[in-house]
């Protein structure tokens, strides 16, 4: 890997198919050792950023460097530098599961005996050490989802990239997964993971990108996103009736942060929120609607992109 | 480079051996129609009655009826005069009929030969027409070098149905790894693992290098196999000694690896328009099914129109080249016209294919 202050680059990258502008002119960086996701919904550009980076893709414009080296002239050097785990399992159902990871290995030239040994120790780490000389097609989705993450590991990158690591997990396995992560982490890899799911960039990644339509939007640590978008409770209040003078009469308090209208709820922010809920009823009903069911919970990143977007992220 | 080949045949061949359906369709089934083939063949060469009759009575036409009873496959009858040949071929007495002119001349067959063949009896007429036509062309590269008099040598021709089928079914076994390649490649592609390995230091030189050598390791075993059984229920190679034997089933061994990197040329050209799996199966039976009926694996092309159309399918080299070696027992040289075409055919249909992936893929 080149010298460089960031692991990652990325200087108006774009990609269009077509018509459709997948990723828009995108700019970031990534410290080395850092632990950045790309928040968004489904088909906002996260996957083609990554395989872009990746040198999967070749852009439509802009660049990036990847460990100091651009991705339209260096794939062969980024190819030995990355780790890549792609967004849904991708490994060879007639192969065993030592087998499957071995290839990978193989694939970097990693001497025998160290790849024997990384194969058994990272096998034993996710629990598949016991099925490891089993076909994969006997495998269940968590297992496969576990080997494909060492597949992308054994040969120990210093840059990984993890497309939707969780996608379609039970909670245990999710869990065994982030565990994962956060170890390697600790470890000081630069780790680019992909997600929509938010307590999952909330819990684990140093900074979010949030994208969204191929832009990214917002950028920053998931505590100041929180902040910029309105610290305190979330509460969502179910209404009929006409919400704007609601809205005008609710954002004229001084402990309301923000208020958005999504379909037939109110999003309001509120420092205290949950003590001022009484206020915030009678306020809301004195505008002229009914009040029907409410919820309320801390902010978090699915707020984030509500208040950047309008939309809820799934 | 070459350590990722071998790893990435290796995975291959694993994942090919391990699944049953390919297993069946690349080496069961070659194996299991050489066995019907043996049961329906079997007890050796059966011997054809035809009958003849000879208006010119010199000596190279008694040469050449002499040839033709000693070939393998043919037992003659002398008749007296056309009409009674053909009266003997109405009642069913013989299944073919030869008359030969006055003034034979074996370098002008055509004008002083008649042969007529029950049509209804697919073996007898193929085994008949085929000796007939294998002797009379080597009578007239004889006569043309003027050396008639060494044809007191006995002809041998070893042509019957079980030789036949055996090229058939090589053929057919090495031509179906066209399948299996097409599958393989919109496999991995579809399933993510062709771009997951291209996110390591493999180039796709090195991908379809690993390709190459499994399905000619695939085919080798696909004909060592159908060699195998087909030895096992009666074929035996032409051949003057054991050694000659040995070496032209190497030969044939040869050319269908010819064949072999045709098939594997044409799948990955079949995966490149092929949506998925499926569906690259789906197309490669499009493209194998006139390969092998157009391409004479089964039977000799009769049409003369489709015969010049057989010539655009690579099995159809393979087919007379392996024909020509292990029935008449050709040396490698002598069908270098052959050799020749399906070598080109392997080298454009490769190329062809390798530029169309290269460019579905980077």
């Amino acid at each position: 890997m080149k010298e460089q202050q960031y692991a990652i680059e990325a200087a108006d990258l774009t990609k269009r198919f077509g018509n459709l502008t997948a990723v828009d002119h995108v700019n970031f960086r990534v410290n080395q050792g850092e632990l950045w996701g790309l928040l968004g919904p489904n088909g906002a550009g996260k996957t083609t950023t990554v395989r872009m980076l990746c040198c999967l893709l070749a852009p439509t414009d802009g660049t990036a460097k990847v460990g100091g080296c651009d991705i339209r002239k260096e794939a062969g050097e980024i190819r030995k530098l990355i780790g890549f785990c792609p967004q849904e399992p991708t490994v060879y159902d007639r192969l065993t599961g030592r087998e499957n990871v071995k290839l990978m290995g193989q694939m970097y030239r990693m001497p025998k005996a160290e790849l024997e040994k990384k194969t058994q120790e990272l096998l034993e780490k996710v629990g598949l050490a016991d099925r490891a000389n089993d076909q994969v097609i006997t495998y269940s989705g968590g297992m496969k989802r576990r080997l494909d993450l060492i597949m992308a590991l054994v040969h120990d990158p210093q840059i990984i990239f993890l497309d939707e690591p969780t996608l379609g997990l039970d909670p245990a396995v999710r869990r065994a997964v982030w565990d994962f992560v956060i170890e390697l982490k600790e470890r000081k890899k630069t780790v680019i993971m992909t997600t929509h799911y938010m307590e999952e960039a909330d819990e684990l990644c140093d900074r979010v990108a949030v994208i969204d339509y191929g832009k990214i939007i917002a950028e920053d640590t998931p505590e100041t996103l929180k902040e910029k978008a309105g610290k305190g409770d979330v509460i969502e209040m179910e209404f009929t009736g006409s919400a704007e003078a609601a809205m005008e009469k609710l954002k004229k308090l001084k402990f309301v942060k923000t208020v958005s209208k999504l379909e037939d709820h109110l999003v309001i922010v509120a420092e205290a929120g949950i003590a001022r809920l009484g206020e915030i009823i009678r306020v809301s009903t004195q505008a002229g609607i009914t009040v029907g069911r409410t919820r309320f919970h801390e902010n978090t990143l699915e707020d984030v992109f509500l208040h950047l977007t309008g939309r809820r992220l799934r | 480079m070459m350590g990722t080949i071998i790893t990435l045949t290796v995975k291959n061949l694993k994942t090919i051996m391990r699944d049953k359906v390919y297993l069946f369709f690349l080496l069961a089934m070659p194996i299991f129609m050489m066995i019907l083939v043996g049961l329906a063949f079997r007890g050796g060469t059966t011997t054809y009655s035809v009958g003849y009759v000879n208006y010119d009575g010199g000596q190279l036409s008694v040469f050449f009826i002499d040839a033709l009873e000693n070939s393998s496959g043919l037992a003659m009858v002398p008749y007296n005069n056309t009409d009674s040949l053909k009266e003997a071929f109405r009642q069913g007495n013989i299944k073919g009929g030869l008359i030969i002119e006055a003034g034979y001349n074996p370098a002008k067959a055509n004008e002083t030969v008649t042969l007529f063949v029950d049509e209804t009896d697919f073996s007898a007429s193929l085994t008949i027409q085929s000796t007939v036509k294998a002797i009379s062309q080597a009578f007239a590269g004889e006569t043309s070098k003027e050396y008639w008099k060494s044809l007191a040598e006995p002809i041998s021709v070893e042509f019957n149905m079980m030789n036949f089928m055996v090229v058939g079914t090589l053929s057919y076994a090495v031509s179906i790894i066209l399948f299996s390649t097409a599958g393989w490649i919109a496999k991995e592609r579809d399933k993510g693992t062709f771009s997951r390995l291209r996110t390591t230091p493999m180039s796709p030189t090195d991908f379809l290098a690993g390709g190459l050598l499994s399905g000619l390791i695939v085919s080798l075993i696909q004909a060592v196999s159908v060699f195998a059984v087909s030895y096992a229920v009666g074929f035996r190679p032409v051949g003057a000694t054991d050694m000659d034997k040995f070496v032209n089933m190497l030969s044939a061994f040869f050319v269908a690896m010819l064949l072999a990197v045709a098939s594997v040329g044409m799948g990955l050209i079949v995966a490149a328009f092929a949506k998925n799996e499926d569906h690259a199966v789906g197309i490669s039976w499009f493209v194998i099914i006139p390969m092998m009926f157009l391409g004479g694996t089964w039977y000799e092309v009769q049409d003369p129109a489709m015969s010049q159309v057989s010539w655009a399918f690579p099995t159809t080299y393979c087919n007379k080249a392996i024909r020509a070696i292990l029935v008449r027992g050709a040396p490698l040289a002598s069908v270098s016209n052959y050799l020749a075409g399906l070598a080109a055919y392997a080298a454009i249909l490769f190329m062809i294919g390798v530029l169309i992936f290269r460019k579905k893929t980077t």
